[in-house]
């Protein structure tokens, strides 16, 4: 079953899915009416398809809430716990939505029929009680089936998009794992310290496949240890450090670091963005710092922008913000300054 | 032979150095530059080299600004480690580049080239600004008009629009200074950044933020008021370009 136009039909921005609603409502409506379970009449089919319609919207709406933002990567008790507690929740609201609709409509009815309408409530709870107890509860049926309808949209459209943004990620990072660019200004380099400096050429080296290494075992893990990253964030730095002379400045100030976790290749994309996309001489060195702050990994630098650069194809923020939350659920925060740059990678525990 | 070398990281530029010595030991390495600002200065200061060599980014931009806001004459050679879309505007371009790491071989060749043509290769105007759109995705930023006594660089936030008299394209600047130019409308269009400039009728293209008042005109056309112009009979937006124009405006 293609799950993902009944996902659209229950988003209730788009008028299609009123739309919808509004002929099943009606479908509903009349073959109740035809199927003799009430009188065919004019007033009780409008009644009826009136009732049916408002408490599929006021049962969507509900359903929209509190299930399109569950987190499904949490383990698997808290889900379940969470779902359920949400699940009570949705049966009491729509229970309730469905009373109050029921009397609003009945006095709305008498109301323009000019009829009485004072014993409403008591008429309710006395007499019409178990007809309505009865076709409610089959209204509610159909709100269970809505809601797990939308859980498993709502868990489909996140796998798919996550498996979506982690092709991206890797087929971006399989040109990144190459990193081109970096491999071969990495190798003019190393060409030019072997004659002159072979022990730092060979310690260049080992850098060098140190951070290869790490790029092809972890780009396609979740998560890594914070550890394990700014140590390769320091080998990438220390092969940029040999090339650009101290024109990049770049601290790092992790106390704690092994209590958390962070996504791979992380750190060294804000990294490479800041150097991409700033200036930096001797006089105007670029400062990048790395901190750790309220489990929040801060990466700042100074706000130098180049005016003319390399096209890139800019997928390296917006994927990182995507990954994120479809992993974590928590998101990216970017902050511009007139004179830095800063983002705040959530950290995992 | 002089050569200037524009490389802005140390090994990269030390291997160059040591090449050349290599292949030819009369060369003489006038100078190492590390950003385009000093580039500027030191081309501008100094006689012209023989030849340069030079890396595509720089401390402070891409090597390109350099050709946009000064007139180089002399024949460049690039040096680039590897970008899909530089190497895809140089082959267009035809723009002679060496790959890195740099080849004793190739540079060689290249520099052999480079002797048997007097006159060496310059690079048009042209051919660096489709460079530079092409490997930054950016339009223009500035122009380069002759002047009297040598060049002026005015950044395309100066303009106020573009305008043809006497069948001479003109840029005329919010000081309201007019310079001639050498482009016609047609490329002006293609260089230019469209949210910023709109050619409104055959004669002119004007800059989004010197319009101070569009009103209705004979005909379905829209007359403009450009700011520090007086005569505004020519800042008429035609029949066929309003609708474009009004669009335009409501970005």
């Amino acid at each position: 079953m293609n799950a993902i136009p009944l996902m659209q039909v229950m988003n209730q921005k788009k008028p299609l899915s009123h739309m919808v609603f509004l002929l099943f409502s009606l479908l509903i409506a009349t073959a109740t009416a035809y199927a003799g379970k009430m009188d065919p009449s004019f007033r009780n089919i409008v009644s009826a398809f009136l009732l049916i319609f408002l408490q599929l919207e006021v049962f969507i709406f509900f359903g929209n809430i509190l299930f399109s933002s569950v987190n499904f990567s949490q383990n698997p008790g808290v889900i379940t716990r969470i779902v359920l507690l949400r699940f009570a929740v949705f049966i009491t609201l729509c229970f309730l939505a469905a009373m109050i609709l029921f009397l609003m409509l009945e006095y709305a009815l008498r109301i323009i029929n000019g009829e009485d309408f004072s014993g409403v409530i008591y008429n309710f709870f006395n007499v019409g009680f178990r007809s309505w107890f009865r076709s409610t509860i089959s209204g509610l049926s159909v709100g269970a089936l809505i809601f797990v309808i939308l859980l498993w949209q709502t868990s489909l459209k996140r796998e798919q998009k996550l498996r979506e943004e982690n092709l991206i990620f890797q087929n971006q990072t399989l040109k990144n794992q190459v990193n081109p660019h970096f491999l071969f200004n990495s190798l003019n380099t190393l060409s030019a310290l072997i004659p002159e400096r072979p022990d730092s050429a060979e310690r260049f080296i080992n850098k060098l496949s140190s951070i290869y290494r790490y790029i092809l075992e972890n780009s396609s893990r979740d998560t890594v240890p914070l550890k394990a990253e700014l140590d390769f964030i320091s080998d990438y730095y220390f092969l940029h450090a040999v090339r650009d002379d101290g024109k990049i400045v770049l601290t790092v100030d992790a106390p704690g670091a092994e209590k958390f976790r962070i996504l791979p290749v992380s750190l060294q994309i804000l990294v490479e963005n800041a150097i991409k996309h700033n200036i930096a001489t001797r006089e105007n060195p670029l400062l990048i710092s790395i901190v750790i702050e309220d489990h929040m990994m801060i990466v700042r630098n100074n706000l130098q922008k180049m005016s003319v650069r390399l096209k890139s194809t800019g997928i390296g923020l917006n994927n990182l913000r995507e990954r994120m939350r479809l992993t974590t659920g928590k998101n990216l925060v970017v902050e511009e300054t007139a004179r830095e740059f800063v983002v705040k990678i959530p950290l995992i525990v | 032979m002089n050569v200037l070398i524009v490389e802005n990281e140390k090994p990269a530029a030390e291997k160059i150095s040591r090449l050349l010595s290599r292949i030819d030991s009369s060369i003489e390495i006038k100078g190492i530059l590390e950003s385009v600002e000093s580039s500027i200065s030191w081309l501008q200061n100094n006689p012209a080299p023989d030849l340069i060599l030079m890396d595509i980014q720089l401390d402070d931009g891409l090597c390109f600004e350099i050709f946009e806001t000064i007139r180089v004459d002399v024949p460049v050679i690039f040096t680039t480690a590897y970008d899909e879309y530089t190497l895809k505007a140089f082959k267009v371009n035809s723009v002679d580049y060496l790959l890195k790491p740099v080849e004793e071989s190739a540079l060689s060749a290249a520099l052999a080239k480079y002797r048997k043509v007097f006159s060496g290769k310059f690079h048009s105007r042209e051919e660096i600004e489709n460079i530079i759109r092409d490997i930054s995705g950016q339009y223009k930023s500035r122009f380069l008009i002759r002047t009297g006594t040598g060049y002026k660089s005015i950044p395309v936030t100066e303009i106020s629009h573009f305008h043809i008299c006497e069948r001479s394209v003109f840029l005329k600047d919010k000081s309201g200074k007019d310079y001639g130019l050498d482009y016609s409308l047609e490329q002006l269009q293609k260089v230019l950044d469209p949210g910023k400039f709109f050619r409104i009728n055959r004669d002119c293209i004007i800059s989004i933020d010197s319009i101070s008042r569009i009103s209705a005109y004979s005909s379905s056309r829209l007359q403009l008021t450009i700011t520090n112009e007086k005569d505004n009979d020519i800042f008429v937006v035609s029949r066929d370009k309003a609708g474009d124009f009004k669009r335009w405006i409501d970005r």
